[in-house]
């Protein structure tokens, strides 16, 4: 089973003070996260590089670290900072090709009619809470390999926002989307995993 | 009056109260008299606290180790050197 949690959590002392220890289980938990964002901005290429730069500066800034903002909204920051600025230097810009994709292509089919109305609804779901939709381990796999191939902005904004809380305003500032951009990305995301989950439990099937 | 795709398109903003709260009532006589939407707002719900049970995989300890000794290295070799009695010629 893919582990998720880390058994002890560093402190902020530790990692001020360098503890190695400390240090990895912060790297062990956030890598993924940020190479996730990475990716968003600079592509498969060079997020590697950027994500370790993005360490780098980290590791060497915890100890001045002020907590005058959570300490993974400091280090999300950081990364994005350290991606944006890699594109400035190779003269690149993000792509937004995904905002090109359609309502319909997100909840599937022909949905609404040509009066704006629903002629194919969604059906009723049995399961009423998150935790009883996760507990199909089908589903589950479901759910998790749609998101593994979100394309990557829309994957960046659902991470930040819905897994890591980030607040709206901060996201357009770490990828320098506008709020409108940014609302869309992640609705798009959304409802792309609605209708997977809405597949399965209509069908059985991912 | 809202259709339902006007509805649909902005399920999020809905969710996460970024309507004016004119768009806001508009959404609410909407949801008050279609079940439909009613139902799409719920499964949105639903879904993006799916999501927010996920969790993405912890990197492997050696993963990870290659990673922090490259940190360490690469901080000390950007490391400012000491200048000290050490370095300075004796009279």
């Amino acid at each position: 089973m893919t582990e998720t949690t880390l058994d002890l959590p560093p402190t902020f002392s530790q990692l001020k003070n360098h503890d190695r220890q400390a240090f990895t289980q912060l790297v062990r938990c956030y890598h993924q996260h940020f190479m996730v964002i990475a990716r968003s901005i600079v592509g498969d290429g060079v997020a590697d590089e950027v994500v370790q730069e993005a360490w780098v500066s980290i590791y060497t800034a915890l100890p001045d670290f002020e907590e005058r903002s959570s300490l993974k909204s400091w280090m999300y920051t950081i990364v994005s900072n350290e991606a944006k600025s890699r594109l400035r230097k190779e003269k690149r810009q993000t792509s937004l090709d995904e905002l090109d994709i359609s309502l319909d292509d997100c909840i599937g089919g022909d949905r609404f009619d040509s009066s704006g109305n629903w002629s194919a609804p969604f059906g009723h779901w049995h399961s009423a809470s998150p935790e009883c939709l996760l507990e199909e381990a089908d589903l589950h796999h479901c759910i998790e390999k749609t998101m593994a191939l979100l394309p990557p902005m829309q994957k960046t904004v659902l991470l930040l926002r819905d897994i890591e809380q980030q607040r709206i305003p901060d996201i357009c500032k770490m990828l320098s989307l506008s709020n409108s951009n940014t609302s869309v990305l992640l609705h798009r995301a959304r409802l792309k995993l609605m209708q997977v989950i809405n597949h399965y439990l209509e069908t059985g099937q991912c | 009056m809202l259709k339902c795709r006007d509805v649909a398109m902005q399920g999020s903003n809905y969710l996460d109260k970024r309507l004016s709260c004119r768009q806001a009532f508009n959404v609410n006589m909407h949801l008050l008299m279609c079940k439909h939407c009613r139902r799409f707002i719920r499964h949105l719900s639903l879904t993006a606290k799916v999501v927010s049970l996920h969790r993405f995989p912890v990197t492997s300890t050696p993963e990870a180790d290659e990673i922090v000794n490259a940190v360490i290295s690469e901080t000390l070799n950007r490391a400012p050197r000491p200048v000290g009695n050490e370095y300075s010629r004796k009279p």
